[in-house]
């Protein structure tokens, strides 16, 4: 189809456009991690976080990153351009586990994924969305992780974490992961 | 207007008929059609906008994320709507991120750039095209196009306008079926009264009828034709039976008038042949004396019938003038029987007068004298020689008057028409003269305020009676004052 007219538009259009990854590279396109950073960003509109989620109504979105990732310097970037839940945004890098207090998406990089147990135990109970982009990190119980599907990128979805955690995920958001951790959405 | 009237009734009952059943039901059809055909408009349109609108709930997280297997998937679920044809989602730039074409569509018809805000809707005449935009969290992600087949709705409206001509058919149909009907109700006895018409004018037959079938308008004008038919009838009888009557008073009355005219010329000669001979001297005093005696009364009689005529004539024109004076009946009827008593002698009748009184009142004496004189040489004409008794008296200021003879009287049913004009009770070759004579007598009665009439029985004589009042005519004494 239309690929040569559409990926005129991509310099333009990078902040909305995610297409598979072939593409960007034979076009010299946006980076994995910017993709994975603009993924992040969306997930949040498809997701609503309880009231009592944040200390005050003026309190920021804390996008905290555990272990080193390239994602930190698109992150960075969106968080001076753009809000998230009519919050500012503000990126914390984690010294471990221990730090996920006050942190409202917790990014799990493939090398701090041996750590998952104990983030998910801090995070117990809380509105502390988890995303990592490590095979089976969400069957292991972190709310969302990504994955290549061929040349596309996709999600899996821990339903029942997601319950557990007092996040309200859209079915929008549902329909479009794949579901892990046995529970079927509601 | 001119064709209409130039129009038969059949075909006026037929267009009238047409209009009138095809206005009300072609209104209804077409309101009916009309509310069907927008109510199925909408319905299509509201339809595929709720398809939309669910449609686009579903592409916006397929749309944030660039997931054409997930919006392809969100437009595959649409397949199942009835009649769409086209369903794509684009983002905001316009760039397609799925469709779906159904088999057989070759590709969507171009749309306008649209606004940005709100659903759009389009209903052509092929296709409806719907527009929504896709909107998640107060971001617009896109929108979703569903294009769908609007052939069935045009199918219903060839449906209902084929239904319509249907109708418009068929109340042609009904419309010339019930004019035949109505007019076969209406105008086939007006015809019948038409032709009824018909005979009677070219052949002046009035003796037929129109037949009355029923009790309607048209019953009442088969009666009221009759009835015209009727009376037109008898007139033109009564019409002939006075011509037969004036032709057969004209052969009596030419043969009365020459009656005395063939003594009278036999007179006249004897004396010019006498006076040619020298011989009339010859001839006596006594001799001369009656032939110029029966010459005068052949003149008389002449006079006499003149007279007659003249007097139908003024009495038919209604100028029979009454010159009013003191007058003693009595005395008049004594006059008249002595005047009548040559031809009482010669017929061998005796007239007894009773008349001692004297019966004064306000009367014509010319004219009573007529009446007399008719009833009396009525009653020696046809007294067949017998007596005949003569009576005049007074009772509570109506005078009377009888005159009684024994001769071959008038049959009862006879009686009234005795009076009338040219008419008497028995056959004209026993008795001359005109038959003018009741009809003058009984005239003058009436216009002196009277009554005359006769009471007899066939061979059994008649008595004629006459009333006058003797202040005279009632008319005359209010003319005057008196």
């Amino acid at each position: 189809m239309g690929s040569q007219s559409i990926l005129r538009f991509i310099p333009v259009l990078a902040a909305l456009v995610l297409l598979p990854g072939e593409a960007w590279t034979e076009a010299g396109g946006p980076p994995e991690a910017e993709v994975k950073a603009e993924f992040l960003e969306r997930f949040t509109r498809f997701i609503d976080w309880p009231q009592g989620g944040f200390k005050n109504p003026e309190a920021p979105f804390a996008l905290c990153l555990l272990g080193r990732t390239p994602l930190e310097p698109y992150l960075a970037r969106m968080a001076r351009t753009r809000r998230i839940k009519d919050r500012s945004i503000q990126v914390r890098t984690l010294a471990g586990p221990g730090e996920v207090e006050g942190c409202s998406l917790v990014w799990i990089s493939p090398e701090a994924a041996g750590s998952l147990e104990q983030v998910l135990e801090r995070t117990a109970g809380k509105a502390i969305l988890t995303v990592g982009d490590t095979e089976g990190l969400a069957a292991r119980g972190a709310h969302i992780n990504l994955k290549r599907e061929g040349t596309r990128l996709t999600f899996d979805i821990n339903v029942a974490q997601a319950k557990r955690s007092g996040l309200r995920f859209s079915s929008q958001l549902l329909q479009l992961g794949n579901l892990v951790g046995g529970e079927a959405p509601p | 207007m001119r064709p209409w009237e130039t129009l038969s009734l059949r075909s006026k009952l037929t267009v009238l008929l047409f209009i009138g059943l095809l206005v009300p039901m072609g209104t209804g059809l077409g309101i009916v059609a009309a509310r069907d055909i927008r109510a199925f408009r909408e319905d299509l349109i509201s339809t595929t906008s709720l398809a939309a609108a669910v449609a686009s709930e579903y592409s916006a997280a397929a749309l944030a994320f660039q997931d054409e297997v997930a919006a392809r998937q969100t437009l595959a679920r649409l397949s199942s709507l009835p009649e769409l044809e086209l369903a794509e989602i684009q983002d905001t730039q316009g760039r397609l991120l799925a469709s779906y074409l159904r088999p057989g569509v070759s590709e969507g018809v171009p749309l306008p750039v649209l606004p940005l805000e709100g659903r759009w809707v389009r209903l052509d005449d092929e296709h409806l095209n719907v527009v929504q935009p896709v909107i998640h969290g107060g971001v617009r992600y896109g929108s979703l196009r569903l294009q769908t087949s609007t052939v069935t709705l045009q199918a219903r409206i060839n449906a209902y306008l084929l239904g319509i001509l249907l109708v418009a058919v068929g109340v042609a149909g009904l419309a010339l079926g019930m004019a035949f009907l109505l007019q076969r109700l209406i105008t086939r006895r007006i015809l019948a009264l038409a032709e009824v018409a018909r005979v009677v004018a070219e052949k002046g037959d009035y003796s037929v009828r129109a037949r009355k079938v029923s009790d309607d308008e048209l019953g009442f004008l088969a009666d009221a034709f009759n009835t015209m038919l009727v009376e037109v009838e008898r007139r033109q009888r009564e019409a002939q039976e006075a011509i037969r009557v004036r032709e057969e008073f004209l052969s009596i009355a030419s043969h009365e008038l020459r009656t005395p005219l063939t003594p009278l010329k036999l007179e006249v000669q004897s004396l010019t042949r006498a006076a040619a001979r020298g011989t009339l001297s010859d001839q006596g005093t006594g001799l001369l004396q009656r032939d110029l005696g029966l010459i005068s009364k052949q003149l008389r009689r002449l006079e006499t019938l003149i007279y007659n005529l003249l007097d139908v004539s003024r009495i038919t024109s209604g100028k029979l003038q009454l010159d009013l004076e003191e007058v003693d009946l009595a005395a008049l009827m004594r006059e008249a029987v002595q005047r009548l008593s040559e031809e009482c002698r010669a017929v061998g009748s005796v007239i007894s007068l009773d008349a001692e009184q004297p019966v004064v009142g306000r009367w014509d004496p010319a004219r009573l004298d007529q009446v007399l004189s008719n009833l009396l040489s009525n009653a020696l004409k046809y007294g067949a020689g017998g007596p005949i008794e003569v009576a005049v008296g007074e009772r509570e200021g109506t005078a009377w008057l009888k005159v009684t003879d024994h001769g071959v009287g008038i049959a009862v049913e006879d009686q009234a028409r005795i009076f009338d004009r040219f008419e008497r009770a028995v056959s004209v070759r026993h008795y001359g003269g005109l038959g003018l004579g009741l009809y003058i007598a009984q005239s003058i009665v009436i216009s002196h305020g009277g009554h005359i009439w006769v009471e007899s029985q066939r061979g059994a004589g008649a008595t004629f009676i006459v009333e006058l009042p003797v202040e005279g005519p009632p008319w005359e004494r209010i003319s005057t004052g008196r």
